[in-house]
Parts: structure tokens; sequence; C-alpha cells
């Protein structure tokens, strides 16, 4: 072992104290979200820091949560119910899933020493960061959610991700317990070559499942295992459902189980429900949690920011529901569609900052075709409002016909790049009472969270 | 000659066939986008249009009756089920192109109408070889990504800057004679060596500009639309202008960005 500077516990006294000191100094100064760098700090001390910390804590047990969509609230999840349960339990914070973010909230929970009283960690991880983080810190168990494009410039595509963790997962210790989502049908597939591995799956029952065809935002609707195009029975939304291969006879229809089935689900969306099922099912897998305990515990739950989340403003109820992604914002769009008022006023905000994506190709597989149709007036911001409004005029002319094509676009379509100039306007045209539903990008959604509640992060 | 006017006025008897191929498995990125433009620009005008998908189950002949041929790029899996199955469709797929149907092949579906397709030094597939051209990816993982402007070498386009966003890790190298689609003014292009993106072939377009390429450059799709018109009916066609305010708006940001303009 090379020599350690500065401390005799084993080389992390002195990158936690650094990192501790930073997270006092940050909040004294208030600045900002602290969630990253104390991590930062310590890693660049020590690169080894998180392996070093979790060898020293050799009873936390760590679940990681993986997946394109639906991470932050099935962590959310997980933890909300191991806390009830008595477990002693915490977490990185959203969108901090590196492995800096890792190290920061293990910064925050251990001692000097580097030991940690909680039993156990729920992390979400980011698709990419997976392979790194695993070979710093290994997992009791994977939550793996669902894998669709997004954010083609950072992550690659789905079949990129899908090699990489094809890889981490053949190289976990025997026993590692995956539970994984048995209707994605690349997840699904990960799960079949690993005997090492102790594998359940869930997925929703079929008669939940109304879609027939795959929509044109999917991406696994061929067989994983030999290429042949898959038959779906039935899906949920994109490629997420029941098939079967055709040719080699890959099939998904009796391998997931649903726990969640009995119970009354406290967010909205089909997607949720799947969150929930994998949540479910972890905490039954790994802790022994079951059901009707899980039910219970979960009373008193509450999404994560940002997510169907109500801030009142000025009078006015705006709803935010991050949209980031085709398959998470056509998600956002069923959440619309449900909605028993009728939507008078939706703000569709669309940067691309680095955490969003530079690339902005991705609103061409959105279906504002159904936002159009649904919503009475959409305001367009951010840094590419000019690229969204191009979207939703041929929006208007699919859903129009041409004689009104003109007026509904003046009427439904109005734009302002700049957020806060946004905002004066549609308090202009509204008034107190309304609501307004905001579906943003993530660099917006922390913007317009701060200008609205006039804080950062919870 | 009046029977030109009529054509070009729109009668409603005009009517293009767009042949999209492959969509479920050549459209990563918002590639439909394209689709839905050319369609509608073409109706904006009076001229009548229908996209047909054509895929592993069409024959090939369903090539040969499109009048304006659309391929998005791909993912690995997806781009080795097309290449087995449009290799064997590839001699109705030349003679279209051949012939001068208008096309757009972004991404992946450039690569694959090139020579071959090399990775490392080890591995190379041949490609359909229609475009003079071939891509070399390095293996090193670098990938050329960002937003590109170009100045097209379209003759006839109504307007010749073209913005968008390329992200490919194959490097193309066109051959002797053939010509590129623009030359780089800012971004990375074919090769991030010599300047050019894309090729020009008759009147196909291979590009790495993926994803909506004709939404930001409602130019090039008219350009399109004009070329299959002319092929189909014998006789050049003008098209009406239409309001491309949000168009013009939206790619002046990525102007900016670039300091062009």
């Amino acid at each position: 072992m090379k020599g350690e500077k500065g401390s005799n516990k084993g080389g992390v006294f002195f990158p936690i104290f650094s990192a501790k000191m930073l997270y006092f100094f940050s909040r004294l100064f208030s600045a900002g979200r602290g969630s990253t760098w104390p991590g930062e700090i310590a890693l660049r001390i020590r690169k080894d820091f998180v392996r070093r910390v979790a060898e020293r804590n050799r009873q936390l047990k760590t679940v990681f949560v993986i997946g394109t969509n639906g991470k932050t609230t099935s962590s959310k999840l997980l933890a909300h119910v191991l806390r009830k349960s008595g477990t002693g339990v915490f977490s990185n914070d959203s969108g901090a899933n590196l492995l800096n973010g890792v190290a920061s909230a293990l910064i925050k929970h251990a001692n000097l020493s580097g030991r940690i009283n909680e039993q156990a960690a729920v992390f979400e991880i980011d698709e990419n960061a997976l392979p790194h983080v695993v070979r710093q810190i290994r997992p009791s168990a994977i939550l793996a959610l669902d894998l669709f494009r997004d954010q083609l410039d950072r992550y690659g595509e789905v079949d990129a991700i899908t090699a990489r963790w094809k890889k981490v997962f053949a190289e976990l210790p025997a026993g590692t317990i995956l539970v994984l989502n048995g209707q994605d049908p690349a997840i699904f597939y990960l799960g079949q070559n690993v005997p090492h591995l102790s594998v359940h799956y869930f997925g929703l029952p079929k008669e939940t499942l109304y879609e027939k065809s795959a929509a044109l935002d999917a991406d696994s609707v061929f067989c994983p295992n030999c290429s042949a195009r898959l038959h779906f029975s039935a899906l949920a939304y994109s490629h997420i459902g029941i098939f079967r291969c055709p040719k080699c006879g890959l099939d998904n229809s009796r391998s997931s189980e649903d726990l969640s089935e009995k119970m009354e689900n406290p967010l909205r969306g089909l997607f949720n429900r799947y969150n929930l099922s994998g949540a479910m099912l972890a905490a039954e897998a790994v802790f022994g949690i079951s059901p009707v305990k899980f039910a219970r515990f979960l009373e008193g739950f509450r999404p994560s920011f940002g997510r169907q989340e109500k801030i009142e403003y000025q009078g006015r109820n705006f709803i935010l529901q991050l949209s980031k992604n085709p398959v998470g914002f056509n998600r956002s769009l069923d959440l619309l569609e449900d909605a028993r008022e009728p939507v008078e006023n939706v703000l569709v905000i669309l940067n691309d900052n680095i955490p969003d994506g530079r690339d902005v190709s991705w609103i061409w597989d959105v279906e504002f075709e159904r936002l159009i149709a649904r919503a009475g007036r959409i305001w367009v911001s951010g840094l590419r409002a000019y690229d969204l409004a191009v979207r939703l005029k041929y929006a208007v002319r699919e859903v129009f016909v041409p004689e009104e094509w003109h007026e509904t676009a003046e009427k439904k379509i109005l734009v302002e790049e700049n957020m806060d100039k946004m905002l004066e306007k549609i308090m202009q045209a509204s008034k107190p009472g309304d609501t307004i539903n905001v579906l943003p990008v993530y660099s917006a959604m922390l913007a317009l969270r701060k200008k609205l509640s006039g804080k950062t992060f919870k | 000659m009046n029977e030109t006017t009529e054509k070009n006025m729109g009668t409603g008897r005009d009517h293009l066939v767009i042949g999209w191929l492959y969509p479920e498995l050549m459209s990563t990125y918002g590639d439909q986008g394209n689709v839905r433009i050319l369609l509608d620009r073409a109706k904006g005008r009076g001229i009548s249009a229908e996209a047909r998908i054509i895929s592993l189950d069409s024959p090939a002949r369903e090539i040969a009756k499109a009048d304006l041929l659309f391929m998005g790029g791909a993912q690995d899996q997806s781009q080795k089920i097309v290449s087995d199955d449009l290799m064997k469709k590839k001699s109705v797929l030349e003679e279209a192109v051949k012939r001068g149907v208008p096309g757009l092949y972004v991404c992946g579906a450039y690569q694959l109408l090139g020579q071959h397709y090399a990775i490392g030094e080890h591995t190379k597939m041949p490609g359909l070889g229609i475009f003079d051209c071939h891509t070399e990816n390095p293996g090193t993982g670098n990938r050329m990504i960002g937003e590109i402007v170009l100045e097209a070498e379209v003759p006839g386009i109504s307007d010749r800057l073209v913005a968008g966003f390329e992200n490919h890790g194959g490097r193309t190298f066109l051959h002797n004679s053939a010509g590129s689609f623009g030359k780089v003014k800012s971004g990375f292009g074919n090769n991030g060596e010599d300047g050019k993106e894309g090729i020009l072939y008759k009147n196909s377009i291979g590009t790495y500009l993926h994803g909506p390429i004709l939404s930001k450059n409602p130019a090039l799709a008219d350009w399109l639309i004009g070329k299959a018109y002319e092929i189909k009916y014998g006789l050049p066609v003008e098209l009406a202008s239409l309001d491309d305010d949000f168009e013009r708006k939206a790619r002046a940001v990525l102007l900016k960005r670039a300091g062009i303009r």
C-alpha cells in the first residue's frame, strides 16, 4: 500500500475531514448544491476513497438503482420504506449519481474514521457510471428499471449501454441480487445468462397493458438474442411489454411478478407502477420486507422534487413534471391526458445545457400532437425554444385542418426564450387559482424551482 | 405549357411517394421528423404525399415505386440487420439512385451506402457500394459530437447554410471525384480533417447531420421535394414560399453560437 499522508486511519481521515469542512462552509455561505463537490474533493485526495470507506462498512447493504427513467422515484420509494421499517438508510442526492455523488453521500454519513452507522444505502447510479462505481463499491443488489434513448451525445445508444452493463453483471460476485424489469427486452435478456447471480424479474400483469404495437420511441423491438423481430402480445408504452421471439423462442410472458398488484399506487402514471413494482420486489428480495408491510410503510410517501411537484407562486399552481427524454416526456403527456380538468396552460422549457444533453433532436420523438389536442395554450421557453416551436407547428398541422393552421398556431404556441420574461407573460395572462403544468428538462426544472420557491433543493 | 402551369400550381393530381427505409430499425433520434416535414411541406404546396414504410418484409420493388427516399441512423445491432437485408435489394436501390430519385441518407445509412466500413485494422465490412466513399472507425471510442454548420454545395438549393447536430464514431472519406454535400464552417463533418461534410451523388445526399435535419433547414426539404417532382413528372416545379419564421430562428441559435452571421 502506498504511503498515507496526514492520517493514521488508513487514509480516509483526511479526505473525510476536508470534505466535511467543505460541506460546512458551503452550507454556511449557501453556495448552492453541495452534493457532488465534497465527494470530488475526497476522490482527488484519495482516488480509491469510496472503496476504502466501503471496506470499513461491511455491514452496509447497498442497492444500486439504474435505468433511463425512474431512478430517483424508485430509490426514494425503497429508501422511504426501509426507513419506516426501522432500517437506518441513506441515499445520494437526486441527480448526484456519479462516483462523486456516492462519495459525497458516504462523507455525509461517515464519522472521521470512516464508520457509518446506517445498515443500508440506496444509490441511484448513472447509466454510464455503473462500471466505474461497481469497481469501488460492491452492491448487494442492483435494481435495473429500463433503457430508452436518452442524451445520445452523452450516453450513446441503448445497445452500447446494454453491452457495458452485461460486462458489469458478468463480473459481479456470486449471489449478488439482480432485480430486473422483465418487460424491457434488453434488461430481461441481461438476466438470462448470469447463473451465478440471484435474478428476480418484476413487471405488470397483462390486463394492465393496453397498447398493441410499439411506438416510434421504442428502441428494443428486435430480439436481443437472435435479432429477429419480437412479437409483442401487449405493451405498456415504448418497448415495455410482453413479448416472444418467433425465431429463438425467447419469451418473457411467465417471468415477471408484480407485488404491487393489490395496493393503491401513491403516484400517478403507469410508469410509476413499474417503479413501485421494482422497489417492492427489491425490498422483499434484499431486505425481506413483505408486500403487506411495504404498503403499510409507504404511508406518507411524497414524490421527489420536480416529479408531480406542486408549487404555489403568486396564487397560481405550478405543477412540475420533469420531462427530459422522449419516453419520459410521452409519459408526462399521459398524465396530462388523464387529468380530469381541462389543461389550460402548459409551459414547456427546452434547454441544451450539459445535464440536459446538447442534442435536442429527441423532441421529434415526443408525441406533441397529443399535447396540441389537449392543451389550451402552450408556453414555449428555454435556450432551444424555437426548435420546440418548429416541432409544435408541425403538430398543429397534423391535428388541425389547413384553414385552422395559422390561427391555431398563433393562439396555442407562445414563444419566449428567456424564462424570467416568460414567467411574467404567464402571470399577465393567468389569474390566481389557475394551474400551470410545467414540463421542463433537468436544468430548467432546477432553475424554475429556484425561481418559484426560492429554494435550490430539498 | 398549359399543363405545366397546372402542375406547378398543384392541382391535387400530383402525388409523391416517400419511401421510408426501415423506420423501426433506422430511427435512432428524432429521424421521423424528417418524414413528417417532407410530407407536410409537399402538402403545403398542394402536392399530395404519402409515406410508405419499406422494411424487412417489403419486396425490393417497393423501393422502385418511391419518388423520394429517406433512411435514418441506427444502433449497431439494427445496422447489421438492415445491412443484411439491403444487400439483397441493392440493385433496385442503386438503380433508383442512379435514375436521380432524390434521397436523404443519414449517419448509419450514409455509411451503409458507401464502399466499406472498417473498424480498427482487422474488421472490414462491405457496404452497398452506391456512394463512392468509405468509412473508418478507429475503434478508440472517440466520437465526433456537436453542433455543425456547413455551406451546402447543392446546385439549386435556395439557402446554402445548413445547421444541425452530428454524433458519429466513423470517419468517412470521399473518393476521387465524389462531391461533398457541403463545406464545413463549424464542426467536424466527414472526418474532422478535410473540411468536407457528407456526399452528393446524383440527387442523393449522405450526411452526418442526424435527427431532424430538415427541421432547421427547410430549403433542403424543399430541394428534395422539388427534385422528386422533377424526376417523376419531368418538369421543374416552382414551390411557393411557406412561413418559416420559427425555423429561421431555431437555426439562428446555432449560427450565432458558431459565430456565423
